[in-house]
């Protein structure tokens, strides 16, 4: 439990500091924070029951998705404003670096097991993005089709 | 001939259609803000069509095909922005002003309150400190990697305000990358950090184009090929320039060999 906390509350404070970056204000900024603590603890739960590293990936980019477009409606801010922060600490940075970095050295080996794994990372996040959203703007598009008729 | 009250309020249309653009809106979400504010004005037909370099539009005001284009110039990400742009756009498809009051709503919402120097310095150290930290790095690590992002923000508006290479992203993030990178390997030569990669990836967050991959992304959802080419596009090259930047200096410190 406690080799928990500290990345969660680093991407935390790194969902904060992006959406800083980005010149957000106000009390926006801690919904990012939070959007940054659920997309990596989702992750690491679904590590921990076993669940494969990309799928793991896709369905903690899902559930931060699926928080951004939640908190998008009750603040009434574009929705990419949320995605973005909250998903940022799932941008495949690290990996990235080891794969040009293994390229420059000249060590393949480094390469192609680091580029795959960018590779799936992004892919993955792509994934939960995707289905997160079309997810939700379907339930939501048939919650109002119900209330219509019920009118 | 149409009168110049029209031209004038489709021109400021296509001027919130460009800052939501440049401050970091999706493409469909231009598109659909552009269409409702010319229907809201009484246009007819509207065919919008944007990319993140341009945006083309056409619509029939009163019988007459008006068509603009903007050549969009590089993105600069500011929600706070883009925020402002879209509560307008709603408030306006409800208000319909006239064109000077549009123009006078613009304007306004342009202006905002932005962080100072200081508060840039601080925001780019905290960016560097937690992704060190979280990507695994010590906690000296991590504090040597916000020193260095400090330096990295004087360093950016150094390069800005050069008139050769001014904006010049790609520039911008090779050095930065290499001045991370040689700061990173003195700061384990000295012996105050211990993994000059840690250190690196850290500072890399603050270039790394997580914008641009991300709304990539979702314009491929939205249905936006070309668009989402040409962000993914720009995302990886610009990964890339990182990189080089990084390993080539790494390289010549000789960490690596």
């Amino acid at each position: 439990m406690k080799e928990w906390v500290l990345p969660i509350v680093m991407a935390s404070l790194g969902s904060l500091a992006f959406s800083m970056f980005f010149g957000v204000r106000s009390k926006k900024l801690i919904y990012s924070a939070i959007g940054g603590a659920i997309n990596w603890g989702v992750y690491l739960v679904f590590m921990e029951i076993g669940v494969m590293e990309p799928l793991a990936y896709a369905i903690g980019a899902a559930a931060g998705t699926l928080y951004a477009e939640i908190v998008a409606r009750i603040a009434k801010t574009p929705v990419t404003v949320f995605i973005i922060t909250s998903v940022i600490p799932m941008v495949p940075g690290g990996s990235l670096y080891y794969t040009m970095l293994g390229l420059m050295q000249g060590n393949h080996e480094v390469f192609a097991e680091k580029g795959a794994y960018t590779l799936a990372a992004a892919g993955a996040m792509a994934l939960g993005i995707f289905t997160a959203t079309m997810l939700f703007r379907t339930t939501l598009a048939l919650i109002n089709g119900a209330k219509r008729i019920r009118h | 001939m149409l009168d110049k009250e029209i031209q004038n309020v489709f021109t400021e249309i296509l001027n919130i259609g460009e800052h939501m653009l440049r401050a970091g809106g999706e493409v469909y979400r231009v598109e659909d803000t552009i269409s409702r504010l010319i229907c809201a004005y009484g246009g007819k037909k509207p065919h919008v069509f944007a990319i993140p370099s341009n945006i083309i539009v056409t619509a029939t005001f009163e019988g007459n095909e008006i068509t603009h284009t903007r050549r969009v110039p590089s993105a600069e990400i500011n929600f706070e922005i883009l925020d402002r742009m879209n509560d307008l756009a709603r408030r306006v498809c409800h208000e319909k002003p006239n064109a000077g009051e549009l123009k006078q709503m613009v304007e306004n919402a342009l202006t905002l309150k932005k962080y100072g120097h200081a508060g840039k310095m601080f925001i780019y150290a905290l960016v560097s400190f937690s992704f060190a930290m979280f990507f695994g790095g010590s906690f000296a690590d991590a504090a040597v990697s916000a020193v260095i992002g400090v330096l990295l923000y004087p360093a950016t508006q150094m390069i800005n305000s050069q008139r050769s290479v001014q904006g010049n992203i790609i520039f911008i993030d090779i050095l930065c990358a290499a001045i991370s990178a040689f700061f990173a390997c003195l700061a384990v030569r000295v012996g105050i950090a211990h993994d000059a990669d840690k250190i690196i990836i850290g500072n890399v967050m603050l270039l790394i184009p997580g914008v641009e991959l991300v709304n990539g992304m979702r314009d491929f959802i939205a249905g936006d090929i070309q668009a989402g080419m040409m962000h993914v596009f720009e995302a990886l090259f610009l990964a890339i320039c990182i990189a080089i930047g990084a390993a080539g200096v790494l390289t010549l410190m000789g960490v690596i060999l």
